[in-house]
């Protein structure tokens, strides 16, 4: 069967190459995005907008009547699409080589040594028109590694980073082999270390113990440097007295990372799977100051938890099972909560989470959720803005307006639509793709396949044959 | 200075600012616990922002405040306390001492603790992980329901919790990897931990407290952060509670934490036989627990030492404070109950499990005991706490109602009540609650009397009869002054709806049942609830059919098909069944006969012998190391593993009708009785063929029919020689009149059921000739014949309609020297022949009056009574239809002539199920039978009585 004409193989080369391969960046990089409407997150929708990149970045939006497109611009002129900032997705394990570590605390990891470019995920991210993830560690753990917000254009893992060390994970729920008491234990144990370590840099300070220093001198290393500076301790929860006459580079780089957790420097995303899970993350916030910083993740059924998570006044990730379901065990009837009301009713900020990188992706669970009874604004935040804010980085992702990174997405109509698909996305002012080339639907739709994994007939028949032949081979040897 | 948060801190939030609402929970008896004397004579208990504000035969609580009435009957007691949970249980630390693991973090408020509410038990111990461990961790109160996680946790710290028994002694070593790892160490090693022994237990207590105060060279060993939380636990003079299970064990704690000064409570106990002065001595406080009934651990060891079961008897006669817990939460109302062995009292029992085991985990000051000022944490009986059968009504935390039974029946009866209105659902009701009909005369039906008497019946069954039954929980008590077992019509027309069609043998009657029918419901009202159905227009021989009129599912209605044989007397039909029933014995014994003779039939196995002869005859000539071998191999055959189903996939290349490499398959699914089917796939035959046959120890013959001829399978079980494992079958296959042999090896042990064989022939002679198969078949009455034989065993009765004096002798006669006793009926004239027929037949019913009056109306002659004092039983049958709702007034009409209402009643309920061999389904209140019963306001069968309520298969008659 000839799938291929030879003819055509070539031609394929070429187009999915176009897919994958950013535009080339041009000397002059204004750009203009013209769609029927551009919802901003940022005020209300704009008919007729008009969209100004200049370099990676958004100068103006507006209406095209008011707002003059420069002359040397690149203009995308989309009348009939919608225009809507990229998807921010709060809190994500995938993209990663694999999610979780085997032992319990390790802060001083980072997950930027595990994330895989070319993991099909980023690729679905853009399909489905999510331009920005915060990739945490799994929630199997105690303390884990420190996370990256990561953009799914690039192929290298420098060229991923939007943002490394976004944050640290933690669980309040009982890693694998261990109860709540032992891993609220082993929760307490490592601020304790960090302590005690902290203390003891101090006492070894105090009582001239400065043998780092002496180490450095005779290793000719400019211990003097800016780096070597001491600076006095910030924690809000509590604080090691003196901790200014130890240099900061003498702190175990080991403990470093939870240090800047415990003096406010860095997001910490807490995962709780179940709601007894919550008051445990909160404590444990509260207790070492880090709960200004503190995103919830959240399992389903956590909506029970809501006044202590009110009270704590943090952002939640829901859980992607958007209705949690209960059974009365008596009449077996079945009650069932749509949690993002119940967070939305008391106020508490809240983020969607895709339960897959496929077909139930952010769009997915925004469209779910305003059936469950959201609105359309509600509904859209919690996947842009809401999530942007809850990973620091608002104004700049999750919306289109003056400053904000750009990172438009196009849509064949209104977002929420089933029948809507995402047929541009841009990404720092770069298309990243276009539907009509996507080289892994046209595989899909049209039986083509991808440039790269055609292979030559003959030779392919002839491999064919040759396994057959083996097959027919060790049958008869069998007999 | 370091602060420690491994201590427990202080609530974190603001209590909830839900308030429970006032209520006033009434009933005849309170137990106060802790000391507080018992009010008797009906009592109330205010609860008033879920505190108890009062306690007493009256309370001042404000009008309008909800009331809780539970009745005269109802006991209160306070809430349960589990000295010991199992809630939240995970792991223990990996280390022998944890002193920072808080069992407080195990709290999950979000569950729901229904098992134990049910139970009666409020208020819980949390455990950090099992507790096996020296110093396990900090355990903590709590209680099991309320509106908020804080007001809930009575204690964040109770303490240390810990254990010297042998399970806390062979920890697995300590193991933390080094980060980075080094040349010289790689990730480490791992440390063994102490301790191994009783002595080592105290010498790690030594060590963890000289790492408390201070001795840093037990860091390495015990861990941070177990020293500086340790120190900080003893500054507080928090309360050791250890496990300790032995003597020896309990005798070290003492001697330790006596020379420390440190407070104690010692668990377990369970061997601790001869400790108690020693307890009373030291004036610890003591959590005796009362040890799961394990069998298995008996079986292991019979004579292995078993805890001692007057323990508890013994320490309160020694004066020591103790508490009793079960092995789960759910089980304290046994442990205290076990815990009486030996003679401890009831009232120190019951304080064991509230206020004592509220003491031992320091929260007496909450709960435990129902005085003014604590928690309003009670539990509401049907009995008194701690006797058997009794059950909880309510469960009270903090004022609120958090358990219900009534609610539990009530929602379990809307689902019911939905399931089966439900479209398209089956309509086959859920059972109905377990009832116990409580009443002052309990009338058997085969004349005892139980005064007073209980039933309890569950899943449409009686399950208990007795002065005093168990009340499960969820069980309706239902109380009354005399109950009977429902009424058995032995013979009626009931549902023929004024038709009298003739119905034969070929009519399955029970396609005429109607559930749900009213004119069925209202004779059950009236106390019939069996009918043995026949129609009116029947005539000659015919059968009938037991049923029930009420139930609603046409299943339960079916007390038996078929369940009598009515004939008559004098007629053909009893010697034709006779002749009929010979005829069948003799074809069985032929069958028999013919099944012996065809096991010897095959002639190859005779061939084969031979062939063996021969060969050994071969074999003599052999040397003697070979002949050694053969002995060996013989002896392997010798121990051929025993013959197994045979169930399983088949599959060779063999050589059939002269053709090598055909393929075969046999597939058999073997039934419990060593009956097989399967298919066959044979390579020269293009259909799969359905197998039916039988297994035989090892031979396994199978046969089944094709459009080309039957085929016939032989063959042996065998099993590799060099793996038993492997099972094969060898034999031959008879196909289109040629033989071929081979072997074939299971390929696969399941039998893959998608769709079974088809049925063989309806016609067994057709099959057999087509088949080639001539193994004999089991002959099979005709229905009738079946009924008839049944009266044999059991299972079927013979009803003769029969009335004069000589035709009834003449009957019994016959029947008796055929072993069969018949039910008479119609006999009007029995009670004449009364010496005659007593033990040759099962009964008499009568259909006329049984009182004739004789000699110008002076005298009134019972036959009932007269055949009664013979020894025969009789019973009444209405032939009628809705006519039968009369039956109940017309025993009594007939009981009220000279004869006695408890001869009446026999005859209308055990005597009349017994004659139509239904005496184990119905009309007794035996337990195992079907659960209909009939409610009555006076004694049975007297006018004045009506009949209140009926009960069918368990389930209330309704109105």
């Amino acid at each position: 069967m000839k799938l291929f004409p030879k003819n055509l193989s070539a031609a394929l080369t070429c187009m999915a190459g176009a897919m994958v391969l950013a535009t080339p960046a041009l000397a002059q990089a204004k750009q203009a995005i013209k769609a029927g409407t551009v919802i901003t997150m940022d005020g209300e929708p704009i008919q007729d907008g008009v969209i100004l990149m200049d370099g990676t970045r958004i100068i103006a939006v507006g209406k095209a009547s008011e707002l003059e497109i420069p002359w040397d611009a690149e203009v995308t002129d989309m009348p009939d699409m919608v225009a809507m900032p990229g998807f921010v997705e709060a809190h994500s394990i995938d993209g990663t080589d694999r999610s979780n570590e085997s032992l319990d605390v390790v802060p001083f990891f980072d997950v930027n040594d595990s994330l895989n470019p070319v993991d099909f995920y980023f690729e679905d991210c853009l399909r489905y028109g999510i331009t920005t993830i915060n990739v945490q560690q799994g929630n199997d753990t105690v303390i884990a590694a420190q996370g990256a917000i990561v953009k799914p254009v690039g192929k290298t893992v420098d060229a991923l980073m939007v943002m490394p060390q976004s944050g640290i994970k933690m669980s309040a729920t009982p890693k694998r082999g261990k109860s709540r008491a032992t891993q609220a234990a082993a929760l307490r144990k490592a601020f304790f270390d960090l302590r005690m370590h902290l203390e003891d840099l101090v006492d070894q300070k105090r009582q001239g113990l400065d043998t780092s220093r002496r180490e450095a001198l005779a290793q000719g290393r400019d211990y003097e440097g800016e780096d070597a500076k001491g600076r006095k301790m910030a924690g809000k929860g509590w604080v090691v007295d003196g901790l200014d006459l130890v240099p900061r580079v003498e702190v175990d780089e080991k403990m470093a990372p939870l240090l800047k957790v415990v003096e406010g420097r860095s997001k910490v995303y807490f995962y709780c799977g179940f709601p007894a899970d919550v008051h445990l993350a909160i404590e444990t916030a509260k207790i070492n100051g880090f709960l200004d910083q503190t995103v919830l993740v959240l399992g389903g059924g956590c909506y029970k938890a809501i006044d202590e998570i009110v009270e704590a006044k943090v952002p939640v990730v829901l859980s992607p099972r958007l209705v949690y379901t209960e059974t009365d065990p008596i009449t077996e009837e079945e009650t069932q909560t749509f949690e993002a009301k119940v967070f939305l009713d008391r106020g508490v900020p809240f983020a969607l989470a895709s339960a897959d990188s496929g077909m139930e992706s952010l769009w997915f669970q925004a469209a779910l959720s305003v059936g469950q009874g959201l609105t359309r604004e509600q509904a859209l935040a919690a996947v842009t803005t809401a999530p942007a804010r809850m990973i620091g980085l608002e104004g700049r992702v999750g919306v289109l307006k003056a400053g904000a990174d750009a990172n438009v997405v196009l849509f064949s109509g209104d977002p929420l639509s089933v029948r809507s698909q995402v047929e541009h996305v841009f990404v720092d002012g770069k298309q990243v793709y276009d539907r009509s080339k996507d080289p892994r639907l046209k595989h899909l739709f049209e039986g083509q396949r991808p440039a790269g994994t055609a292979v030559d007939e003959a030779a392919a028949d002839a491999g064919r044959e040759s396994v057959e032949g083996k097959e027919s081979k060790d049958k008869d040897e069998d007999k | 200075m370091r602060k420690l948060f491994f201590l427990a801190c202080a609530a974190l939030l603001i209590p909830g600012a839900l308030r429970a609402q006032d209520v006033v929970v009434r009933a005849g008896t309170i137990y106060p616990c802790g000391g507080g004397s018992v009010l008797t004579d009906g009592g109330a208990i205010w609860i008033h922002d879920g505190k108890i504000a009062a306690i007493g035969k009256t309370v001042p609580a404000p009008p309008g405040v909800r009331e809780l009435d539970f009745g005269p009957g109802a006991v209160i007691a306070p809430g349960l306390i589990a000295t010991r949970t199992d809630y939240g249980v995970g792991t223990d630390s990996d280390r022998a001492a944890a002193p920072f693991v808080l069992a407080v973090d195990n709290f999950n408020p979000f569950a729901e603790y229904h098992a134990a509410l049910r139970s009666g038990v409020t208020t819980g111990y949390l455990v950090p992980g099992l507790g096996d461990r020296l110093i396990a961790g900090q355990g903590a109160v709590v209680k099991l329901a309320g509106k908020d996680r804080n007001s809930r946790v009575l204690r964040e710290s109770a303490g240390l919790i810990g254990s010297v028994g042998s399970n806390a002694r062979y920890l697995p070593g300590f193991w933390e990897p080094r980060l980075p790892a080094t040349a010289d160490i790689g990730l480490g090693f791992e440390n063994r931990q102490f301790p191994r022994s009783i002595m080592g237990a105290v010498i790690a207590i030594r060590e963890l407290l000289a790492f408390a105060k201070g001795d840093g060279s037990f860091a390495e060993e015990y861990g941070h952060p177990t020293g500086e939380v340790l120190r900080e636990l003893l500054k507080q003079r928090v309360i050791w509670r250890m496990r300790a299970d032995t003597d020896e064990e309990v005798a070290a704690l003492v001697e330790l934490f006596g020379t420390e000064k440190m407070p104690l409570v010692i668990e377990g106990l369970g061997f601790a036989g001869n400790s108690a002065s020693m307890l009373a001595k030291a004036g610890y406080t003591v959590i005796y627990e009362v040890q799961e009934p394990n069998l298995k651990e008996i079986d292991r060891d019979l004579d292995a030492e078993r805890p001692d079961p007057k323990l508890a008897s013994k320490l309160n006669a020694a004066g020591v404070p103790f508490a009793i817990q079960g092995w789960s939460p759910n089980a304290l109302r046994y442990a205290a109950g076990f815990a009486m062995r030996g003679g401890l009292d009831a009232q120190t029992a019951l304080d064991g499990i509230t206020s004592r085991a509220a003491e031992a985990i320091g929260v007496a000051d909450r709960v435990g005991s129902l005085r003014v000022g604590l928690d309003g944490d009670l539990v509401v009986y049907n009995g008194a706490p701690l006797d058997a059968g009794t059950s909880v009504l309510a469960t009270i935390v903090s004022g609120d109602v958090v358990y219900d039974s009534a609610k539990v029946a009530e929602g379990l009866e809307s689902v019911r009540r939905k399931q089966a209105v439900a479209p398209g659902m089956l309509s086959r009701p859920m059972p109905a609650p377990p009832t116990v009909l409580s009443v002052e005369e309990l009338h058997l039906g085969n004349g005892e009397v139980l005064s007073p008497g209980e039933i309890l019946m569950r899943d449409g069954r009686i399950i208990e009869v007795g002065a005093k039954v168990a009340r499960p929980g969820g069980a309706v008590v239902v109380k009354g002054f005399a109950a009977m077992p429902g009424v058995v019509d032995t013979m009626g027309f009931l549902g023929m709806e004024g038709s009298n069609p003739r119905i034969n043998e070929r009519f399955d009657m029970t396609r005429i049942l109607e559930p749900g029918d009213a004119l069925d419901r209202r004779v059950a009202l009236a106390g019939v609830t069996t009918v043995n159905l026949t129609s009116a227009g029947n005539q000659g021989m015919f059968s009938t059919m037991a049923y029930k009129p009420s139930p609603a599912d046409i299943d339960a209605m079916v007390v038996r098909n078929n369940a009598s044989l009515v004939v008559d007397w004098p007629g053909d039909a009893i010697p034709s069944l006779l002749n009929k029933d010979a005829e069948y014995e003799n074809n069985v014994e032929k069958y028999k006969k013919a099944l012996a003779e065809w096991k010897e039939k095959p002639k190859k196995a005779e061939k084969s012998d031979d062939d063996k002869k021969e060969k050994e005859k071969a074999e003599e000539g052999e040397s003697d190391s070979d002949k050694e071998k053969k002995d060996d191999k013989k002896k392997k055959n010798k121990k051929k593993p025993d013959a197994m189903p045979v169930t399983g996939s088949f599959e060779a290349q063999v050589t059939l009708g002269g053709k090598e490499n055909q393929k075969l398959r046999v597939r058999i699914l073997e039934g419990a009785d060593g009956k097989l089917e399967g298919t066959l796939r044979m390579a020269d035959h293009p259909n799969l063929v359905p197998l039916e046959g039988t297994r035989e120890e090892y031979t396994v013959r199978l046969s089944g029919v094709t459009t080309e001829g039957g085929v016939l399978l032989v063959l042996e079980q065998g099993f590799e020689e060099n793996d038993p494992e492997v099972m094969f079958l060898e034999g031959r296959r008879l196909f289109k009149g040629v033989e071929d042999s081979f072997k074939l090896p299971r390929t696969s042990p399941d039998y893959p059921v998608v769709k079974r064989p088809t049925p063989a022939v309806e016609d067994e002679d057709a099959k057999k000739k087509e088949s080639g198969s001539d193994m004999p078949t089991m002959p099979q009455p005709d229905p009738y014949l079946a009924i008839f034989r049944g009266t044999r065993d059991g299972t079927g009765s013979l009803i003769v309609r029969v009335s004069r004096e000589d035709h009834i002798r003449s009957l019994v006669e016959l029947c008796a020297k055929n072993n069969i006793r018949p039910v008479l009926l119609m006999a009007d004239e029995a009670h004449l022949v009364a010496e005659d027929i007593r033990g040759k037949v099962a009964g008499v019913i009568l259909t006329q009056r049984p009182v004739e009056v004789q000699n110008l109306g002076m005298v009134a002659n019972n036959r009932y009574a007269r055949l009664q004092e013979a020894g025969i039983p009789v019973a009444f049958a209405s032939m009628a239809e809705s006519g039968a709702a009369g039956l109940v007034d017309y025993a009594t009409l007939a009981a009220l002539e000279d004869w006695t209402p408890q001869g009446a009643l026999r005859a209308l309920t055990a005597d009349a199920a017994d004659m139509l061999s239904l005496g184990d389904e119905v009309g007794k209140l035996k337990v195992g039978n079907y659960a209909d019963v009939l409610l009555l306001d006076g004694p049975p069968l007297v006018p004045s009585t009506m009949v209140q309520r009926v009960w069918v298969n368990g389930r209330e008659v309704q109105r």
